[in-house]
């Protein structure tokens, strides 16, 4: 009996030694972040968070202000119809999702540098990631009709412009103290970006005029690093079987066959077999992003020069604005004829003008995510662009998620979006 | 010692039910009371009993032994049995019968001796011998089927081996020796073969293992798969991965997830047990709330080598599943008809103390789809040496290698059934199956890999005492390639992966067994006390490689890939337990069991420590009372309540971020929030029931109430998405309810000589409730509804000839089958013809046709709706005249009116699993001791309700796991019906 007893403690012994405290690679735990080697790489994760947001909302933001339209195979070509088929799950889990986790990840990233370093206001590392979270705040003002930070309850959407603004002016501080000149002009461009948002034209107008014509900030993308590091916009239409939008039927099938305008230039895919349908939507191709790793434009000095444009139409010279509009595609070359491209016919009539303005902001920062913030902006000011029908109020800005409202303790489930009340999401 | 068959059988007298009542019939009876109370004096006693010698007999000289023969036939039919067990009690010698039914025992000591032989599913039968010295001494035995087998041995969630009559659960065995069909994989044998077992097959993704559900869904995000254990040790029950790569877009890698369950060859699986619960499987702990399915494989025994050759042919064939209209939606040009064939031989014997049964199999095969390809080998040595009287050891080696060729299917547009389906709105805008057929182009190529190895010690150091442990190793690997050419339609410049799993299970398993009271006449109280512990390590691997732009056309590796990817990950989860357990048995008829486990594990919160799980579990053999008249026929009444847990994921208890290489360089991105309280749910199950035996052993019927809470629940609990973390968190705050009965009844309908109809029915019904979600939100699971409910947009007149009524959010039921209906029958003649089927019907749930509804929305048009498009062609709606289309077909037919929940279709069916042919060929295979043929027609008919239009109700949605709650329809073929041959040969 003595060995059986000796057994059962024997096994007793082994259990009560077992180390069940298994690390396992791969996944990194939180607190090993703070670790001032691994600050580079929240400041990339800033980046990635942000490109692959954007491209999203350029895809989403596109297909709802008509810069380009679902090819009908994958989601329902009803979308463009009716606004009721973007449905809730889908602007979660595709849009809101990924857009507010690149503003939680960049201002994650500035408040553990705060906490940690020591030169926070002459780091480098601390401009990038102010510079991140002020375009993913952008990114979010654009595209959202509310406002909603870490779990709190719903705010107007100027609420992303402000924190932008703020986020653009401290970045500008430090980057001066730096000499870096390209932060410089990010940081003036990305302010300039919101605030005509804020309608500080007199603002805006200033930073912009301060970024060079040649200046770009692109969000980047990856071809060689896997599916979440596309540029979507190019995997999803041009190279994939899924060719989920075309730009047929749209403003720009017709303008770049008018014009040759390279900014909206499309094409047909060579390696495609013609299909039985006499006009297979999802075969044109767009051109514009061309690649796996074909970025995306953030901000430009040829967007400033866009804003300098709006700023005169504000101010009453529309003579100011078209020749600012003229300028920029004289420097285009047209594919058709290698000429550059034909001006905006010259004048004085402020409604034409603002109509060029529409038309040349569209082309220039065509499937950017730019164009429901614009919508929305203009329709505001009660000057609707010619292109788009916005009677669909889907167009100017995409509701708070369900995936939002549904686990947010400061979120009334059945919140009514205040623009477009008929997603209630219910 | 006893051999390791021989610790099967019961060393007290040998005697059925109805002899055990004959001699205690004028004995009183104890109280419920004093058998509590002996219970509990029980558990106190102390552990310093007599010790008992050794039962084993010493070895005599040659010239005092002989020798004893002959053949075990079954009562009524007469025919051969296979497979019994024949030992000369207290000797430890013994051997199992042969194909013909033949057995020879040498080496026994001169003098008088019990022959017993034993059967699964038969009544133990105990002969007297006297044999002189040298002399070869003929004893026949006929056995009579035991409609209950109380004293039959079970192991599976037991502690140790124990007789059923002690068995406060329900059991069910499958004895091979009864499985005539040739079996292709161990899907198919588990298909239908007990109450409350569903197994639903992959469709037509070639090589796609099944998900197997005990009594329905205990657990909402976790597995669902019973734990698997193979001669004691644990294996994956989930699939091996499926063949994609994280490098490119998921859907276009392969849709089939295989088990490691397949791997297994039927032919060398003797029996195999199945418990179905957590009152049942408490011992195993923290992952056995799903129930366990233990797998016994052949052994071998002394005597002369005994070979036995299979050879399986069979041809698949894929059954009409689409309309009159389009009676396979398109697929025609891309279905064949397919040959396979699996071929065995094994051996098996003993030489000495050492026994052995070896085995080996090759199957080749074609699938219905143009480029399923499959071929399999798979080897087994089991090898049993008596070291010392006292010590037995086993090793169990086996080793698989399946390599597959995948045609693509699933929700993919790379795939032909999704690209036909949807023609002409698929990537290349046509119905042509010739621009289709480029598709095949792609190629999906996979290897499975598996070595499963166990050496087992079993001491007794004296007759009270047993100890068992046993260590192994299970080792299952993948290899898997995918390959798009250069110029491939969808992917120009031509991509590849070449993905590498690796899963090494080690497993230690010990328990020890103690007999504090013995009661060799049956009248008094015996009792034992079981104790183990066990533990498990899984560490797997995976490194993944993709590449895109070939250099050329040929073949190449990922090096000459014009970029390329690779991607890793590790993981490693350990589990430990022990258990102790204590049974009284009063009088050898009522048995009361207690114990309870205490598991530790790697993926529980830092702050949760171990976990405990109780059972109690009694049986009552009330037909061996005194007071039972024998003609009321045998009866045993049991009741058991346990529990059982099932662990969170490695990862989902910490707070993580990911690290990914973002332009070459370093990035991190929030992933999972953690939750340092995280633990195991934690499934309670109560279960009553009889089993009963009546007119003789004819009528058996086997009826089970069970009744399972899980606790503690595991919902993947969704963060908001401003906090940063995407991802949901698993938490324990749901609690559902799953209850059903089950019921078989399985009779000999005639019995006259030569002449044997047997009939057999069984019954389950399941009905599963959510009670609480916490502040989960999942559409399919919702409080005071089944789990998971179909629900969506209803038509309220769906007959009518008019505009649609619509419930915008009904509350369809539930997606799995609330009763399951199976039939069996038989018919065996003296010459050894048998002809069997086999039936199942389920209902009472319903599914999802995803095929038709994206048909519909993306411009085809489903097959069910085909009767319609003659009254309103799809591209007329809904101009035409719509007066002779019914209101759901107007709702759920055309595009511009289709809404979630159109295709929420009940799926009600019954098929006719298998119809098999048994005919003895003995005198035609010229040198074999016996060879038969066999005929079988599996999956050739299938009935469902009118509502259910095309596809099939038992088909895994696409890319799911094993694991996945859900059943419904993707776009892959049904699975194929299957004509075979099979010849059996032993000589």
């Amino acid at each position: 009996m003595r060995r059986i007893r000796f057994t059962v403690f024997g096994a007793l012994l082994v259990l009560a030694a077992c180390d069940f405290d298994v690390s396992n690679p791969g996944p990194i735990e939180a607190d090993a972040l703070n670790d001032p080697a691994a600050f580079e790489g929240l400041v990339r994760g800033m980046s990635q968070a942000t490109s692959f947001a954007l491209w999203r909302l350029a895809f989403v933001g596109g297909e709802v202000s008509r810069e380009l339209i679902e090819a009908g195979r994958f989601f329902s070509p009803k979308l463009p119809v009716v606004p009721g088929q973007l449905t809730q799950e889908s602007i979660g889990s595709r849009y809101w999702n990924p857009a507010v986790r690149a503003r939680w990840v960049a201002e994650d990233g500035v408040r553990r540098f705060r906490e940690l370093l020591d030169d926070f206001d002459s780091s480098p590392l601390a401009v990038r990631a102010l510079l991140h979270a002020g375009f993913a705040n952008r990114m979010l003002g654009e595209n959202f009709c509310e406002a909603v930070i870490d779990s709190g309850p719903a705010e107007p959407n100027e609420v992303y412009f402000e924190r932008a603004e703020g986020q653009f002016t401290e970045a500008l501080r430090i980057a001066e103290t730096l000499g870096d000149s390209e932060a410089v002009h990010a940081a003036r461009a990305g302010r300039a970006g919101v605030r005509i948002y804020l309608d500080d034209w007199p603002g805006a107008a200033d930073d912009a005029a301060s970024v060079p014509d040649g200046f770009v900030r692109e969000a980047e993308y990856y071809g060689d690093q896997g599916l979440d590091q596309y540029n979507n916009l190019y995997w999803s239409n041009a190279n994939s079987p899924f060719r989920t939008y075309s730009i047929a039927e749209t403003f720009y099938e017709s303008y770049y066959e008018e014009t040759g305008d390279p900014r909206a230039a499309w094409g047909t895919d060579p390696n495609q077999p013609v299909g039985e349908l006499a006009h297979v939507r999802w075969l044109f191709t767009v051109n514009k992003h061309n690649d796996f790793d074909a970025p995306i434009n953030v901000a430009s000095g040829r967007e400033m020069r866009l804003i300098e444009a709006e700023a005169q139409l504000r101010r009453g010279d529309a003579a100011a604005a078209v020749n600012i509009l003229n300028d920029l595609r004289h420097t285009v070359v047209s594919d058709h004829d290698g000429a550059p491209l034909a001006p905006w016919p010259e004048t004085a009539d402020l409604e034409k003008a603002w109509e060029y303005l529409k038309l040349e902001r569209g082309i220039e920062l065509w499937i950017e995510g730019r164009r429901m913030g614009d919508l929305r902006r203009w329709t505001a000011d009660g000057s609707l662009g010619e292109t788009v029908d916005v009677s669909d109020r889907i167009r100017l800005c995409l509701p708070i998620a369900d995936s939002e409202k549904d686990t947010n303790p400061n979120l009334d489930p059945n919140h009514q979006d205040p623009i477009n009340p008929a997603y209630t999401g219910r | 010692m006893s051999t390791d068959f021989e610790t099967s059988f019961d060393d007290g007298a040998a005697s059925t039910g109805a002899s055990r009542r004959s001699a205690r019939r004028s004995r009183g009876r104890l109280t419920t009371l004093a058998m509590v109370g002996a219970l509990l004096w029980m558990g106190s006693a102390s552990l310093e009993a007599t010790e008992l010698p050794s039962p084993s007999v010493p070895p005599a000289p040659d010239s005092e032994v002989g020798t004893i023969s002959g053949e075990v036939r079954a009562a009524g039919s007469g025919q051969p049995l296979v497979s019994v067990q024949v030992a000369v009690i207290g000797s430890g010698i013994g051997t199992i019968t042969g194909p013909d039914g033949g057995f020879v025992l040498e080496n026994i000591p001169a003098g008088e001796h019990v022959l017993r032989a034993q059967l699964l599913g038969y009544r133990t039968v105990q002969e007297s011998v006297h044999l002189e010295a040298g002399q070869n001494v003929t004893v026949d035995l006929t056995l009579s089927e035991s409609a209950i087998g109380l004293d039959e041995i079970v192991v599976t969630g037991t502690a140790g081996q124990a007789r059923r009559r002690e068995v406060g659960n329900q059991i069910t065995q499958i004895n091979m020796a009864e499985v005539q069909e040739p079996v292709a994989s161990m899907d198919q044998l588990l298909q239908g073969r007990s109450t409350g077992m569903t197994v639903t097959s992959h469709g037509g993704a070639f090589g796609g293992g099944a998900a197997i559900r005990l009594r329905g869904n205990v657990s909402l995000s976790m597995s669902n798969q019973p734990l698997i254990f193979i001669d004691g040790v644990r294996q994956s029950a989930e699939g091996y991965p499926v063949n994609n790569t994280e490098g490119d877009f998921p859907h276009y890698g392969s849709s089939s997830q295989m088990s490691p369950l397949n791997e297994i060859h039927p032919g060398d699986i003797e029996r195999i047990e199945i418990v179905k619960g957590a009152a049942a499987t408490t011992l195993y702990g923290s992952e056995a709330s799903a129930g366990v399915i233990q797998i016994f494989t052949r052994q071998g025994a002394s005597g002369s080598p005994q070979w036995t050759f299979q050879s399986d042919h069979g041809v698949d064939w894929v059954r009409p599943f689409g309309s009159s209209q389009r009676p396979y939606v398109g697929m025609e040009p891309f279905l064949r008809n397919a040959y396979g064939t699996q071929n065995s031989l094994s051996a098996s014997g003993g030489l000495g103390a050492a026994n052995y049964y070896l085995s080996g199999v090759y199957e080749v095969g074609d699938g219905v789809l143009p480029n399923d390809h499959q071929d399999r080998v798979g080897l087994r040595a089991n090898l049993s040496l008596e070291a010392r009287s006292d010590l037995l050891l086993q090793l169990h080696t086996a080793y698989s290698r399946h390599a597959l060729d995948i045609t693509h299917t699933g929700n993919s547009a790379m795939a032909i059934p999704f690209s036909v389906f949807r023609a002409p709105n698929n990537a290349f805008g046509t119905t042509d199956p010739e621009v289709i057929r480029e598709l095949t182009d792609a190629k999906i190529w996979q290897d499975n890999d598996r070595f499963l190895t166990s050496l087992t010690a079993v001491w007794e150091p004296n007759s009270r005492t047993t100890q068992r442990a046993t260590v192994g190793l299970d080792r299952s690997a993948f290899h898997g390639r995918q390959h798009r050419p250069l110029g491939f339609n969808n992917d120009p410049q031509g991509s590849m992966s070449d993905t590498r799993w690796e899963s090494r299970t080690i497993t230690l398993d010990y328990t020890g067994n103690y007999t504090l009271l013995q009661d060799p006449s049956g009248e008094a109280v015996a009792s034992t006390l079981s104790w183990g512990l066990q533990g498990t390590s899984t560490e797997e691997s995976k490194l993944d490689g993709f590449g895109r732009g070939f250099p050329g056309p040929g073949r190449h590796t990922l090096s000459n890939m014009a970029s390329g990817l690779l991607f890793s990950s590790e993981q490693r989860r350990v589990s430990g337990g022990f258990f102790g357990q204590s049974m009284v048995a009063f009088r050898d008829r009522v048995f009361v069991t207690a114990g309870a486990r205490v598991d530790g594990h790697s993926v529980f919160g830092e702050n949760l420590g171990l976990q405990t799980y109780p059972k109690l579990s009694a049986s009552w053999v009330i037909s061996d009372e005194a007071l039972w008249p024998e003609s009321w026929g045998d009866v045993k009444l049991r009741a058991a309540y346990g529990l059982a847990g099932r662990a969170p994921g490695a990862f989902d208890a910490v707070q993580t971020w990911t690290a990914h290489s973002f332009g070459g360089a370093a990035s991190f991105i929030p992933e999972n929030v953690g939750n340092p309280e995280l633990g195991p749910e934690k499934t309670r199950e109560t279960e009553v029931g009889f089993d009963g035996s009546w007119l003789n052993g004819r009528l058996a019927v086997d009826f089970t109430f069970y009744h399972q809470d899980t606790r503690d629940a595991l919902f993947a609990i969704a963060q908001p998405p401003t906090q940063g973390f995407l991802s949901s968190q698993l938490e324990n705050v749901g609690a559902l309810s799953n209850r059903g009965l089950e019921l078989s009844v399985d009779g000999r309908v005639m019995e006259q000589p030569g002449f044997t109809w047997n009939l057999g029915a069984n019954l389950s019904t399941n009905r599963s409730e959510v009670l609480d979600i916490g502040t989960a939100t999942v559409s399919s699971i919702v409080e005071g509804h089944p789990a998971p409910v179909m629900r969506g947009a209803y038509v309220r007149n769906a007959d009518a000839f008019e505009d649609p009524d619509i419930d915008p959010d009904h509350f369809y039921g539930p997606n799995a089958p609330t009763r399951i209906v199976g039939l069996n029958t038989s018919l065996d003649f003296r010459n050894g013809v048998s002809l069997s089927a086999r039936g199942e019907y389920q209902g009472g749930h319903y599914i999802r046709d995803g095929t038709s509804h994206n048909m519909v929305n993306r411009g085809a048009g489903a097959p069910g709706c085909d009767d319609a498009y003659e009254h309103v062609p799809y591209s007329d709606y809904p101009q035409g005249d719509l007066s002779q289309v019914t209101a759901l077909d107007r709702a759920r037919c055309y595009r511009e009116s289709l809404l979630n929940g159109m295709w929420n279709i009940p799926a009600d069916f019954f098929k006719v699993r298998e119809i098999t042919l048994h005919v003895p060929a003995t005198r035609v295979v010229p040198g074999a001791r016996t060879a038969s043929l066999t005929f079988s027609l599996r999956n050739a008919f299938r009935w469902t309700n009118d509502d259910f239009p095309s596809f099939d109700p038992e088909m895994i949605p696409s890319r799911d796991s094993l694991s996945s709650l859900f059943v419904g329809i993707t776009e892959h073929v049904p699975d194929p019906a299957r004509v075979a041959v099979s010849l059996r040969v032993t000589f």
